[in-house]
């Protein structure tokens, strides 16, 4: 979609609502796919849903449908030099795009929801 | 935990931050857990806490650029990320007794408040926790 000076600018702003939800769901399960090997065995030795790495491209074409850019990427998020490579693909491939790097919405989704209790851990020390 | 729930937004948000434009938004997925920490989830309840503090320095450190950066509290919602609490019977209707609205929380349920976060409407909204979630209090 053409901004004022003619680049295509990345079209989240004027988004509709299930665009927006898209892309919460899309941001959510990017970065949760190891980047390495055939998607379904890393994904089963991960622990991790195999059709995940599907529905975020589906997500993403959904997202592309509606007139704005999704570009799928995988990341392991525990890992910071995975982060400083998402964004050097994203950035490679938003710019080649848009011309530009830049964008208008970051959407922090990805967690992990493991409750690690405490009444569990520390059991009471014998008096005795 | 703190990782994916707390390292990883921090690094992803620095990094955005020289890439996202004047006027954009930043939207921080919390949790209920952030204001009422639980002993059933102590490391989640404190780095989803951690995720609102970013927030608000966040917003403090963009504001100047219109850079509005806000966070929601969802609840529990039915999505594969908690299909264990999804797919139990009993833990969905405790869910549905500890929430006013009756029910666990549907993605489509965040919606509203993600869409004001980043619309021009949201302009004047930010470093925010905003509880969407049927009023779910753990019990």
């Amino acid at each position: 979609m053409p901004g004022p000076e003619g680049a295509p600018v990345q079209q989240c702003t004027g988004a509709t609502r299930l665009e927006l939800l898209e892309l919460a769901q899309c941001v959510q399960q990017v970065p949760l796919v190891p980047d390495q090997g055939p998607a379904e065995q890393q994904l089963a030795a991960a622990g991790l849903h195999p059709s995940l790495h599907d529905r975020a491209r589906s997500s993403a074409a959904a997202i592309e449908g509606a007139g704005a850019i999704a570009i799928p990427v995988r990341a392991r998020l525990e890992e910071p030099e995975a982060i400083d490579a998402l964004f050097a693909a994203l950035d490679a491939e938003l710019d080649s795009r848009t011309g530009t790097a830049e964008f208008d919405i970051l959407v922090n989704n990805a967690g992990e929801a493991a409750g690690a209790r405490w009444r569990a851990r520390h059991p009471r020390r014998s008096t005795a | 935990m703190i990782a994916v729930t707390v390292r990883a937004p921090f690094l992803i948000t620095q990094a955005a931050a020289s890439r996202l434009r004047d006027g954009g938004r930043v939207i921080n997925i919390s949790s209920v857990f952030a204001a009422r920490p639980s002993p059933q989830a102590l490391a989640y309840s404190m780095a989803k806490a951690a995720v609102n503090a970013m927030t608000q320095a966040a917003a403090a450190e963009f504001g100047e650029r219109g850079i509005t950066v806000n966070a929601i509290a969802p609840g529990w919602t039915a999505t594969d990320a908690n299909a264990a609490a999804r797919d139990d019977p009993a833990l969905v209707a405790q869910l549905a007794k500890d929430t006013a609205a009756g029910r666990m929380a549907e993605p489509a349920d965040a919606i509203g408040v993600v869409s004001l976060f980043a619309s021009p409407e949201g302009t004047w909204l930010t470093g925010q926790y905003v509880e969407a979630n049927g009023r779910f209090r753990h019990s």
